[in-house]
């Protein structure tokens, strides 16, 4: 079980076969994208007729107030959900046209850890964490696309981690801050070690496990724009970890 | 006395939201969480607890929603392979994949007028069943 280094984007001058496969995966994200965006709105769209009807029917002021805390807290939570798709979307827009632009502003790392994890434990109840983070690394970059970086791999690591414990640790030897999550899930072969990092790619097929396919692929080129690297170590069946490795005074 | 409509969906979201749908018109219903879970489920149930009608979202962990339903109508034919079923998906599937003739689909995002329609085909109304109401 090796670290393996992860290349960034497909070089220039593709060959007529990587281009059909290009072409391919575009079309397969278009799909996967859809349907992506049509579950949340599934959902939100008979909260509203839902209630709707009920209104219609009178019997809307049976409802307590309880419950209608829970439908607009839900639905709410709706329209996040597709407001970060919508915003995938638009970064893996930026990335190809070489539009994406960083601030570099000094922050308090493991605070941001910290603050990512909460939102995952509010998201996740169920889900069982163990974490050991070292306090007040400091760091200078793009806070908010750090954290989308630390919140991608989180998300990986519900999402394929088979409801097992994940650990996350932050820890600092030298200039050097490591950020790992590992999950005991599915696992990653080590064919698909080299594609998940590609754009619209997924090691489990979509029929299986919901999802876009962008987010290592946002989450590496944000990594790279600061100077660091994305490591994965895996076994099929056992489960993965993702290793976010940042340099100090390595700031895009 | 009714049986309930299954609601099978990984999305804990959509799930409840369909429960909730079923349930403010009196429908009984029966939340599984997907096809692995819900094949567990349905086959330690007695025939006379079976639902009257399965509705199964098409993209699950494990096991797809067609994959749900090609085993559960080949491994219990004359059983609960008999009970109606209902695919839910963002798009309808190839007719290579499945074949659909004796599948309701449900296209994302739903319509609630529809999915009520649907509901109301396998469990009738109590309006309908007791003219004196």
């Amino acid at each position: 079980m090796n670290f393996i280094k992860q290349s960034a984007l497909p070089k220039e001058g593709l060959s007529i076969e990587s281009l059909m496969e290009l072409l391919f995966y575009r079309e397969e994200f278009l799909t996967i994208a859809s349907h992506e965006l049509k579950t949340p709105l599934t959902a939100l769209k008979l909260h509203a007729q839902v209630f709707k009807r009920n209104s219609i029917k009178n019997t809307v002021t049976h409802y307590e107030k309880k419950q209608v805390d829970a439908l607009v807290e839900q639905m709410e939570s709706q329209a996040n959900r597709m407001g970060k798709l919508v915003d995938a979307m638009i970064d893996i827009s930026r990335i190809r046209s070489n539009q994406m632009h960083y601030l570099k502003e000094p922050f308090n790392l493991s605070e941001t850890v910290n603050s990512v994890l909460k939102h995952q434990f509010i998201e996740h109840p169920l889900q069982q964490f163990s974490v050991k983070l070292k306090e007040n690394i400091l760091f200078i970059g793009d806070k908010k696309r750090i954290e989308q970086v630390f919140s991608n791999v989180l998300d990986n690591a519900v999402k394929y981690g088979k409801k097992l414990p994940i650990e996350v640790k932050l820890t600092q030897r030298k200039e050097t801050i490591f950020f790992s999550v590992t999950d005991l899930g599915y696992g990653i072969s080590e064919k698909d070690k080299k594609r998940i990092f590609n754009y619209f790619q997924r090691a489990i097929p979509a029929s299986e496990v919901s999802g876009i396919g962008l987010g290592l692929f946002i989450a590496q080129e944000i990594v790279q724009a600061h100077g660091g690297e994305i490591l994965v170590k895996s076994d099929i069946a056992k489960g993965s970890t993702f290793k976010v490795v940042l340099k100090k005074g390595n700031a895009p | 006395m009714n049986k309930p409509i299954c609601i099978i969906d990984d999305d804990e979201d959509v799930r409840s939201v369909m429960c909730y749908a079923l349930e403010f018109e009196d429908i009984k219903t029966l939340p599984l969480e997907n096809g692995i879970v819900a094949l567990e489920y349905l086959s330690k149930l007695s025939p006379k607890d079976y639902p009257c009608l399965i509705v199964v979202d098409y993209t699950m962990p494990g096991m797809s929603g067609i994959d749900f339903i090609k085993t559960l109508r080949n491994e219990f034919p004359e059983s609960l392979g008999k009970i109606p079923i209902a695919l839910v998906t963002a798009r309808i599937p190839d007719k290579n994949e499945y074949d659909l003739e004796n599948l309701k689909i449900l296209i994302k995002p739903i319509d609630l007028s529809d999915f009520l329609n649907l509901a109301r085909e396998y469990y009738p109304s109590p309006l309908n069943t007791h003219s004196s109401f």
